[in-house]
């Protein structure tokens, strides 16, 4: 190996090493909010019984795919707020990553109880959220063509489980 | 003789370890500049995560959104700040770490209005809000609203306001916000796939604007007809336990038709 192969060598390596160390910033994200493991623990904070009624029908629905959960705080927090001024029912994101910024540790869950929603649309609310948890986008008319997914944009076009499409792209997609 | 070559070849000298170190230092100083870059005030100067919402509305299109808007405005952002902060009040239990979101109060300088109710005026300066931070300062953007730009210039469907201040408007859905790029196409806000963004598509400001132009012009009864929006809560409607149905309408949870994509690996 020639010296100046050497010194190129060495200067790569060391600066993939440094990237490795580098902090990670936007856009790791936009695959969807991927747990970093199949044992989510769940636990709701001071919710109102909607809140407390979406986030346990949501968990049932988890527990049909490859998802094993169990209540209890370091996985996915749930949080229902009065947040006026958007229209969103629900939403949720990755609080903290992990380790290698590659999946997420923590994950947030936040219902709003701005809106007066029926009790179908909470369940729906519960499902859709804790389907994000799992890594699930959203669905749109043309790949839910039979309109029973709870992953669809609205609370209007969504159905209040999880179809059989949804439970298999859990298992792809954790 | 053959080993000692090999030994030879991958032989690292001392003057290498000190390339490596110096190579590593300063691809580590490098990161923190940028990693210090994207953060004024302990918030992110760009958003960090997506948080998936579930939107309570979803148009049928863009026409359909524009005639359930108050209005209409082509704006160019001037500023963006700060802005309130729900759910701080309302940390779980003690020591648990809250999950207060902050807003963006994002300045815009209105150069066109359009809306198909002529008693509507928007003031020349609006602020909307967008989201937003989390309690640590992280920033995340809404489904695919991303960050509005200064300086850059986007058409916004304002929604119902629920403050008195003109000057407060509301987007009407993270489906509200339509960017216009250099060249005069457009990027909606709306996810792609959505109703929204594929009657968008081919479209350009200038045929968006003659479109709302003519709003005015059409017959009621040739108008998309608007989206029922969310209805307000009363106090206490949050508080009775769901009912969870005994009977399921429609117990087939298979794709059925053979219509839909294989599993997607994740969310998109």
């Amino acid at each position: 190996m020639s010296q100046i192969k050497r010194i190129l060598w060495t200067v790569t390596a060391g600066a993939m090493i440094a990237a490795l160390c580098t902090p990670a910033y936007a856009g790791h994200d936009n695959e969807g909010t991927d747990p970093d493991n199949r044992n989510q623990a769940v636990k709701g904070f001071n919710l109102t019984a909607k809140g407390q009624g979406a986030m346990e029908w949501g968990k049932t629905q988890l527990e049909r795919s490859v998802i094993t959960t169990s209540w209890g705080g370091g996985d996915i927090e749930v949080h229902d707020y009065t947040t006026s001024g958007v229209t969103w029912a629900g939403q949720t994101r990755c609080k903290e990553w992990n380790a290698l910024w590659t999946s997420c540790d923590v994950i947030t869950i936040q219902f709003n109880t701005y809106w007066k929603f029926s009790d179908w649309e909470w369940l729906v609310i519960g499902c859709h959220e804790m389907g994000h948890t799992g890594d699930l986008g959203h669905r749109s008319a043309s790949n839910d063509t039979d309109d029973n997914s709870c992953m669809r944009g609205s609370t209007g076009s969504a159905y209040y489980k999880f179809d059989a499409h949804d439970l298999n792209a859990i298992a792809a997609g954790t | 003789m053959e080993s000692d070559f090999h030994m030879r070849d991958f032989y690292l000298p001392k003057w290498g370890i000190w390339a490596a170190s110096a190579a590593t230092v300063v691809a580590v100083t490098t990161g923190a500049v940028v990693w210090n870059g994207t953060e004024t005030n302990g918030l992110d100067t760009e958003p960090e995560v997506i948080s998936h919402a579930l939107e309570s509305v979803e148009f049928e299109s863009f026409a359909q959104m524009a005639v359930t808007s108050t209005a209409v405005v082509r704006a160019t952002v001037t500023e963006v700040n700060p802005g309130r902060i729900v759910g701080g009040d309302e940390t779980a239990e003690p020591g648990e770490e809250s999950a207060a979101t902050q807003a963006r109060d994002v300045t815009l300088k209105v150069t066109q209005t359009f809306s198909i109710d002529d008693s509507v005026e928007i003031p020349e300066l609006i602020i909307v809000e967008e989201w937003g931070w989390d309690a640590d300062g992280d920033g995340f953007q809404v489904n695919n609203y991303t960050w509005s730009e200064v300086g850059e210039e986007y058409f916004f469907f304002l929604g119902d306001s629920d403050s008195s201040d003109p000057i407060r408007q509301n987007v009407i859905s993270t489906e509200g916000r339509i960017h216009i790029n250099e060249n005069g196409s457009l990027s909606p806000s709306a996810e792609e796939g959505s109703a929204v963004a594929d009657s968008i598509d081919n479209l350009d400001d200038s045929i968006m604007s003659e479109y709302m132009t003519q709003l005015n012009d059409i017959s009621p009864e040739d108008l998309p007809t608007p989206a029922d929006m969310p209805e307000e809560a009363s106090p206490g409607d949050a508080d009775t336990p769901i009912q969870i149905p005994s009977d399921d309408p429609s117990p087939d949870l298979g794709t059925g038709d053979g219509s839909e994509p294989t599993p997607y690996p994740s969310a998109t």
